[in-house]
């Protein structure tokens, strides 16, 4: 064929294919009447266009990557195990190998599509640790039957003792490298995310957790469909079912650009932590960047940012990934996923694929339902101006929204009332300290806020019988005054809100915590020796409530402040002021 | 980045020798030195193999074997080398080459290996598992064909499938659009395929 019939037949062809298929076949009977003999080859073509081509739909380097073996297969081409015949490496890992097998007693076409995966564990690896691993993998897969995981066959061992597992064999290729080599739009990602998730979620009914979800452990098909594999790390919760149920609070293998926060705290790990790691998944294929600034690379600081929930805003991820800004609901449903707070995530992973649903039919989401001071903070969040007009308008409400109940509860002198419009005073004013805590510097300069600090300060004084509400707001006040360089004030506000954290029954250990690790900075900054005592009662707090990680930081900051200001010896305490 | 290659002597310290010759090798290749080029050819074999390799080591015990664009990867260094734009284009093209010539090669030892595996073993069979190294062989084929028709077409296979680049970067390297190198790549699998799938049928 010459260059100009190709050319002819190319532009014919990119027309055909992008009609409707009833209007091209009509077009392509016609020319066969009319006995065109390009008509046979653009049918060719079209055939060709629609069909799936084992060599042409991957790439050299990946075929190469898979053609690479490191030294002799470790299983013989060719040899049988548990019914099936070895065709070829697939991949190989640290640990195991996976084959490409077919029915042995298959022949050619159909042998073909009845290919299966087995993975042989290396004799290198067979240490009894990892062939618990690799068992438990085998049993967890069997208890699950979901079109979104991968299917356990079979299992055995070899001859030589090592266990292999006989599972589908997909072909497809890692969610990410999917999308992009499609370059899939948002909604097009989205719904392979909901199949997943709808995926994870059976998993986690049959209580599985993953561990360890990431692209690479994801594979879509030719025909769309994901699958969740590696259910190497996975764990059961069932601790009946699970020998090895102390195992979940050691740290296993993970992947921290994936992890959950409160994996890399090695804390304890529930299904929520599978939420987190669909988030981040979420959050790549929908801004097309990782949520942290920190290269995979710099493991210790992206474990850091991970366990501290220090994440890009969305916008300059985005910016990042070359997508635009998420939609509204779009962010809020990311923010909720990757909550630092196990707690405060989805509650499962198909109420996340039920969101994303609804963002992607244009209805309100479910988890709009959820507490309105919540969706307030993260509006504030996300627009610190608008926020600090709309606290104003809320301390005005609040002031006399609070003279109001007041009064109420002296005149209604029944309990119930009384406790009713007590809890509600702590509720608004959380919701105030809150936004007080949101608006944070960016919008400082107004003189609005200026107003507003001075004006919460006046209600304080009003908030003298409701204890937990005054701690609040002095917190979220100490920041302000903080951020507008007033020490002073901060420190005030600081140390009483420090004396309620102690005595008061609302206030948690944490908010204690944030307290003094403000102050101590406060004094130590102004070279306060008392800083040191602070420093201490931090330590002991952090240590009684098993937080071993942040404990060490701690006493490397008791243990500085000593050096600089000398020890401190008990009773000695007011003497160095 | 400022470019730290003066009159082609290397100056920077941050770039590995690789990234040093290799650019060094490019120009001197530009300026019609033909063993440069063969030099240049060399080098990039063993990289592009070397590169697999390691890849395939570094995967943990999934079953996955992530389709990393290798190349991509080496690309990606050079691009800190501060490649020109010539250069790069270059560099590329020649790269795409290699991983053709490590293609065909290897689908040849499987082959090969193949053949002897029936001849010593208890016969495996007329192996079907050949068929992707036998497919790998026609399309070497196909794209010749390709070239002479349709080089434009044959070189966003060279970029897409040989090196394994993103559309992206693809349209990137070639200074077209996604759409445009989206289509291409459309038509240029389509022929392949149909050239692949008759020579197949007439070889039977």
């Amino acid at each position: 064929m010459g260059t100009d019939a190709w050319t002819k037949t190319r532009r014919e062809f990119e027309r055909l294919r992008e009609l409707a298929p009833a209007e091209r076949e009509r077009w392509l009977r016609e020319q066969d009447a009319q006995g065109t003999p390009a008509a046979r080859e653009l049918r060719e073509l079209l055939a060709a266009d629609a069909a799936h081509d084992p060599l042409l739909d991957t790439d050299a380097p990946t075929l190469q990557a898979a053609w690479q073996q490191r030294s002799e297969p470790d299983v013989a081409l060719g040899a049988e195990v548990g019914g099936y015949r070895i065709v070829e490496v697939l991949g190989e890992g640290g640990s195991a190998t996976v084959y490409r097998a077919e029915p042995s007693g298959g022949a050619g076409a159909t042998a073909a599509a009845e290919s299966v995966a087995v993975k042989v564990l290396k004799p290198e690896a067979c240490s009894p640790g990892l062939a618990r691993r690799f068992e438990q993998e085998r049993e967890t897969l069997t208890g699950l039957h979901h079109p979104g995981l991968i299917r356990v066959l079979g299992a055995g061992r070899l001859d030589d003792g090592r266990p292999y597992l006989i599972t589908e064999f997909v072909a497809g290729e890692p969610l990410d490298h999917y999308c992009r080599r499609r370059a899939l739009d948002l909604a097009a990602r989205l719904r392979l995310f909901v199949a997943v998730c709808r995926a994870v979620h059976h998993a986690h009914r049959h209580l599985v957790v993953h561990r360890d979800l990431k692209p690479s452990n994801i594979l879509v098909s030719a025909d769309a469909r994901p699958k969740v594999l590696d259910f190497g790390i996975a764990k059961l919760l069932d601790p009946a079912r699970d020998p090895l149920w102390t195992d979940l609070y050691g740290r296993g293998p993970l992947t921290p650009a994936y992890a959950s926060p409160e994996q890399i705290r090695n804390e304890s790990i529930t299904t929520a932590s599978d939420i987190y790691s669909l988030g981040v998944l979420l959050h790549e294929l929908a801004l097309g960047a990782s949520p942290y600034a920190e290269p995979p690379a710099e493991r210790e600081a992206l474990e850091r940012a991970v366990a501290t929930g220090r994440r890009r805003t969305f916008d300059a991820c985005a910016h990042a990934g070359g997508q635009t800004p998420p939609p509204d609901d779009l962010a809020a449903i990311l923010e909720r996923a990757l909550a630092l707070q196990p707690a405060e995530r989805y509650a499962s992973a198909e109420h996340l694929a039920q969101d994303i649903e609804c963002f992607l039919a244009h209805r309100p989401l479910l988890s709009r339902s959820e507490p309105w001071p919540r969706r307030v903070a993260r509006f504030a969040r996300r627009r610190p101006w608008t926020m600090a007009a709309a606290a104003a308008l809320a301390l005005v409400f609040l002031g006399s929204w609070i003279g109001t109940q007041r009064s109420l509860s002296r005149v209604v002198a029944s309990e119930g009332v009384a406790w009713r419009a007590h809890a509600n005073a702590v509720r608004s004013t959380n919701l105030l300290a809150d936004l007080l805590e949101r608006i944070g510097a960016s919008a400082l300069a107004s003189d609005e806020l200026t107003r507003l600090v001075s004006e919460t300060e006046q209600h304080l004084a009003e908030l003298t019988s409701e204890p937990e509400a005054d701690a609040r707001l002095r917190m979220a006040l100490a920041r302000l005054e903080r951020a507008r360089k007033n020490p002073a004030a901060a420190e005030t506000h600081l140390a009483r809100a420090l004396e309620l954290s102690r005595t008061t029954r609302g206030l948690s250990w944490n908010d204690r915590e944030r307290c003094l690790d403000s102050l101590i900075e406060l004094r130590a900054q102004r070279g306060d020796p008392t800083s040191i005592d602070l420093a201490r009662e931090r330590l002991e707090l952090l240590r009684a409530h098993g937080e071993t990680v942040r404990a060490a930081e701690a006493e490397r900051t008791l243990s500085g402040l000593i050096e600089r200001f000398g020890p401190v010896l008990p009773g000695a305490k007011g003497a160095r002021r | 980045m400022a470019r730290p290659f003066a009159g082609g002597t290397a100056v920077a310290t941050t770039h590995s020798a690789l990234e040093l010759e290799v650019v060094a090798l490019l120009r001197a290749r530009r300026a019609g030195d033909a063993a440069a080029g063969r030099r240049l050819f060399e080098l990039l074999y063993a990289d592009l193999r070397a590169l697999a390799r390691r890849r395939l080591g570094d995967e943990r015990g999934g079953h996955t074997l992530a389709p990393t664009s290798l190349v991509h990867e080496v690309f990606l260094r050079l691009e800190r080398a501060a490649l020109e734009c010539e250069d790069r284009r270059d560099y590329l093209a020649l790269a795409a080459t290699v991983m053709r010539r490590i293609l065909i090669d290897s689908a040849r030892r499987r082959l090969f290996r193949e053949e002897l595996a029936t001849l010593d073993g208890p016969a495996a069979s007329a192996a079907p598992a050949a068929a992707l190294e036998q497919r790998v062989l026609s399309l070497e084929c196909a794209l010749e064909r390709l070239e002479r028709v349709d080089p434009e077409l044959a070189r966003v296979v060279e970029l897409r499938f040989y090196l394994g680049l993103e559309v992206e970067d693809v349209a990137r390297t070639l200074g077209s659009s996604t759409a445009s190198v989206q289509r291409d790549w459309r038509s240029a699998r389509a022929f392949l395929k149909r050239a692949i799938e008759t020579e197949e049928s007439d070889g039977h």
